[in-house]
């Protein structure tokens, strides 16, 4: 039996209770002088024995339920039953970290301790289990890696598979985070059979990985040989930044990049080129610079001043053609976008005499910005505002096509919506007069509804207000605060009556639990409705310091502004969510160009003694520690906070046994005389 | 031991005065003219004389004054002693329990006080005799008007003892009872049944009217007790520690089942057993014995 919380082992101590309360009641008996103790030896002599056998079974009921309270809470579970000494148990960790790519003798570390690994899974016997994984800012194991072997349901690979499968990586550029190595370790080693434990970490032991995530300690008999493959002194120009002022930008509009140099060798640098090459299908910008002198562990910065860009998508480099041994973060990659606002063309569902009555008015020019007939170049949005009557237009340059007031639209319109939102386009639909059941048959028919469209409910004596809404949802997420726009102030004199289907999502709701925002995710876009109007029909919302936030987050929203914009970055270290394998460039995602580029920490090569690695992580080195003892193999372990579930773990049974002790010892108590 | 002086407290005295009067009214003459006196002629004082007549003892006859008269007197007489009253008190450690403030052996001297004092009151002979191993004191029964103050004397100077077994003691007290009387027992009986019985029945074998007035504590008769406790025996210094509420009903089975005993014994020999409490009031409790003794007679 082994125990995942082994920590809570430490509230046996609590075992001294009872025992403690057991002895003071004895201590605090009452004096009582009788002319003889015959008639009570006579009581005592009939029960003696049976009172002596339950005052026992007491004691060791308070025991065992204390006992097994403290067990309970340290969550047991049994081993896989394997003859003692059969298996040992063997953790191979690989760093695929980018200083990994670092070559000695011409050969890359990685590759080196690859081959150091092979080694030792050939030398190992047929009695070894093996679990091996490379880590940079996260683990992958090797056995995960062979697809094929799960689906045999073969959890353990052989020696040839294995070795088959521990091929060094083409290309590292991920960060080092040793924390979440270790708690792979020691969780694999935790889960394994009892036997001999040993980890075996291949790194070049770099500083700025020890310090990323707290960790806990291996389990005690686990024991560690640390391949320290690193060089004593590695030459290493970086750019560690490479900043557009702004990356979605005008088209002729000019901005600047900021760039960051740092040398991390040991030795001053003189007249550093840095190069900026930015490439838009066939065009082509590149701009030179130098550093002077650049001294070790120094920093500097420079300034691309860009001209005006053309539209497009433009991506490229910033680098500094220097040669040393890290060339993987020479270069940063860095993209912009130079575009027009995103298109929103307003759907006037309102006949109105005067454009200040229409439905879209003052929805049309929050987004604007400026005046009728001017544009506010830092505005997100270039609204477009046309009456239904008129028919929809092509969608082709729309990124959000916003319905107010709309009842009866074309069939065929509806039908145009409909894929525009199916190529993820954003429809956003507000409430109205001409907004009920019957009226947008034709929306229903064109799936273009959040559930079922009801009737026009109006107010009777309290405004309609927010009651509640998602906080979480990046819709809400900017008025978590209250203090940021208290969005219960809003009120309405009315609204449209929606009853969500099953595949919507309610966003916000009324107080009186009426929904309010309803969301439909359809194809690759979404569809947004609004229960309200966007006017001052219902309400007079329109004069609200809340109103043009609120659009610009539910049109952000629908644009995939909220989610990063056109271009968003992302560096390879921590908890990012990127695919396996990704390496450094911009990659072209659906809407969004993403920037990938190494950890600047990636870039710190300074080394770590092994002493403070080991000391760190409170690893125990082979060279430390004796053969491994035969009582110390068969001590428990300990995993990680559980956040999964040990199939052997038998803790319910424990709280069962637990329940059981206290109600016999209830039983026991009331019937035993101390 | 209590003073003597609160043995004879006047106010408790005067109680029993009037005990005495409401005793005597109740049995009629109980001390006085009920109880027989055990020996024919013995301590009579001449009074008067009368006139023969038919059926008078031919013994009582004045002869020497038919002589001077030529007529026939017989000769009345005053009855100055009709009783010994032999009291043998219990002195052994166990008399020494108190729960409520008053040990059985104060309980008992106080009782043997009052006896004494009525007794005396009547002109009988009081003696007094304390049994622990042995006999510890004696005072040979005697009517005149010291003796309870030499009685309360010897009770006051009296420790209680550790004592193993009273048999001994109360074979001792049968042969120092010489003359006819009624004994009357003041202990616990916390002792071997069977040897307890020889010694009565040493006592019953002399002739002798045997009252037991068997005394409790309140705590050894009830056992009125709740949670832990350290119980002493106080003869002979034994502990026992249990929970008294899970006992008592097998404690109280068993005091119950051992006076059953005690009572059958003494029901067969003809000795009257009289239970007292500690916490009972002595002169209710000797109205009592007085009412039931006079009812048996």
């Amino acid at each position: 039996m082994s125990f995942l919380q082994i920590g809570f082992l430490g509230a046996l101590a609590a075992l001294a209770i009872p025992i403690v309360i057991h002895l003071v009641f004895r201590q605090r008996s009452k004096r009582v002088d009788l002319g003889t103790l015959r008639f009570l030896r006579v009581v005592l002599q009939q029960n003696a024995r049976r009172r002596r056998v339950m005052r026992w079974l007491l004691l060791s009921l308070r025991l065992a339920c204390v006992a097994l309270l403290a067990v309970l809470f340290a969550r047991p579970y049994w081993l896989a039953f394997r003859p003692a000494g059969e298996k040992q148990t063997v953790a191979i960790l690989i760093d695929r970290s980018a200083t990994m790519d670092v070559k000695t003798d011409g050969q890359r570390l990685i590759e080196r301790a690859v081959a150091s690994a092979r080694d030792i899974v050939t030398g190992a016997g047929s009695n070894t289990r093996f679990e091996i994984a490379f880590f940079d800012h996260a683990v992958r194991p090797v056995a995960e890696a062979n697809a094929e072997s799960v689906k045999r349901g073969q959890r353990d690979l052989s020696s040839s598979e294995l070795i088959a499968s521990l091929k060094a990586p083409e290309a590292c550029a991920g960060g080092t985070d040793y924390g979440v190595a270790i708690d792979w370790a020691r969780d694999v080693l935790a889960k394994s059979p009892a036997g001999p434990r040993q980890l075996h970490i291949f790194t070049d032991l770099q500083q700025s990985g020890l310090a990323w995530s707290e960790v806990d300690t291996l389990p005690d008999d686990v024991v560690t040989h640390l391949h320290d493959l690193g060089r004593s002194a590695v030459n290493n120009i970086a750019v560690t930044e490479a900043r557009p002022e702004r990356t979605w930008l005008r088209p002729q509009e000019q901005t600047a990049i900021h760039v960051t140099v740092h040398n991390g060798g040991l030795f001053q640098v003189e007249k550093v080129p840095v190069t900026l090459t930015l490439t838009s299908g066939s065009r082509k910008i590149e701009l030179n610079e130098q550093i002077k002198l650049l001294a070790p562990a120094a920093v500097e910065s420079l300034r691309f001043d860009l001209p005006p860009l053309a539209e497009g998508t433009w991506q490229g480099v910033v680098a500094t053609p220097s040669e040393d041994d890290l060339p993987l973060d020479n270069q940063r990659h860095v993209a912009l976008v130079a575009s027009p606002p995103y298109q929103v063309l307003l759907v006037d569902g309102r006949s109105a005499a005067s454009p200040v009555l229409a439905a879209t008015y003052f929805l049309e020019t929050s987004l604007r910005l400026a005046p009728p007939g001017e544009i506010d170049v830092t505005s997100l949005f270039q609204p477009r505002s046309i009456p239904l009557e008129d028919g929809l237009p092509a969608l082709d340059k729309y990124q959000v096509v916003v319905l107010a007031d709309v009842g009866e639209i074309d069939r065929g319109d509806a039908v145009k919506l409909a894929r525009f939102v199916e190529a993820g386009g954003g429809l956003l639909v507000f409430g109205g007069e001409n907004v009920t059941g019957p009226r947008t048959a034709a929306l229903a028919a064109a799936g273009l509804t959040a559930g079922s469209v009801g009737a026009v409910v109006n107010a009777s004596d309290l405004p309609m207000r927010l009651g509640t809404w998602d906080a979480k949802h990046p819709i809400f997420a900017a008025f978590s605060d209250p203090q940021l726009g208290d969005l219960a102030r809003l009120s309405f004199a009315a609204c449209t009556q929606l009853t969500p289907a099953a595949d919507c999502q309610v966003l916000a709701k009324f107080r009186d639990g009426k929904p309010a925002v309803v969301e439909r995710r359809r194809g690759k876009g979404s569809i947004v409705w609004f229960a309200s109007s966007c006017d001052q029909q219902w309400s007079d919302w329109t004069r609200s310091r809340l109103y043009l936030p609120l659009m610009y987050q539910l049109l952000g929203h629908q644009t995939g502004y909220l989610a990063g914009g056109p271009v968003r970055s992302s560096v390879l270290e921590g908890t990012v969510e990127l695919p396996a394998d990704t390496q450094p460039g911009v990659l072209a995602c659906e809407g969004y160009a993403l920037v990938v580029n190494t950890s600047p920490r990636e870039s710190e090569v300074e080394r770590c003694r092994a002493d403070d690695f080991v000391n760190r992580f409170g690893l125990k080195l082979a060279s430390q520690t004796a053969a491994p003892k035969a009582a110390a193999l068969a001590q428990p372990q300990q995993a990680s906070m559980g956040a999964e579930l040990i199939d052997s773990e038998f803790w319910p049974w424990i709280a069962l046994a637990l329940l059981g002790s206290l109600l016999v010892e209830g039983l026991v108590a009331n019937r035993t005389a101390a | 031991m209590p003073d003597p002086r609160q043995l004879a407290d006047p106010a408790f005295f005067s109680r029993l005065e009037n005990l005495e009067l409401r005793a005597r009214g109740i049995v009629e003459g109980f001390m006085h003219g009920l109880h027989r006196s055990p020996f024919v002629g013995f301590s009579v004082e001449f009074a008067s004389h009368r006139e023969y007549a038919q059926g008078d003892d031919l013994r009582h006859v004045n002869w020497k004054l038919f002589a001077r008269t030529n007529r026939l007197y017989v000769k009345q007489f005053d009855a100055e002693t009709n009783m010994n009253l032999y009291l043998l008190l219990d002195v052994s450690s166990s008399m020494d329990c108190r729960s409520k403030g008053i040990s059985k052996l104060e309980y008992g001297a106080a009782l043997a006080a009052a006896l004494a004092h009525l007794a005396l009151k009547q002109h009988d002979a009081v003696g007094l005799i304390l049994l622990a191993d042995e006999v510890v004191a004696h005072l040979p029964p005697r009517a005149r008007p010291h003796q309870l103050q030499e009685i309360l004397r010897i009770i006051h100077n009296t420790k209680p003892r550790q004592t193993a077994s009273t048999a001994r003691a109360f074979q001792q007290a049968a042969e120092l009872c010489t003359h006819r009387g009624i004994v009357v027992i003041l202990s616990d009986l916390f002792d071997d049944l069977d040897a307890l019985m020889q010694g009565i029945e040493r006592l019953r074998f002399a002739q002798h009217e045997v009252v037991v007035f068997h005394l409790w504590d309140p705590w050894e008769r009830d056992l009125p007790l709740e949670g832990h406790c350290k119980f002493h025996d106080l003869e002979t210094g034994e502990v026992l520690v249990t929970q008294a509420e899970g006992i008592r009903a097998g404690y109280l089975a068993a005091v119950n089942a051992w006076r059953s005993e005690l009572e059958a014994h003494c029901r067969n020999r003809a000795v009257d057993r009289v239970e007292l409490k500690t916490d009972d009031p002595l002169d209710q409790a000797l109205l009592d014995y007085l009412v039931r003794r006079a009812k048996s007679l």
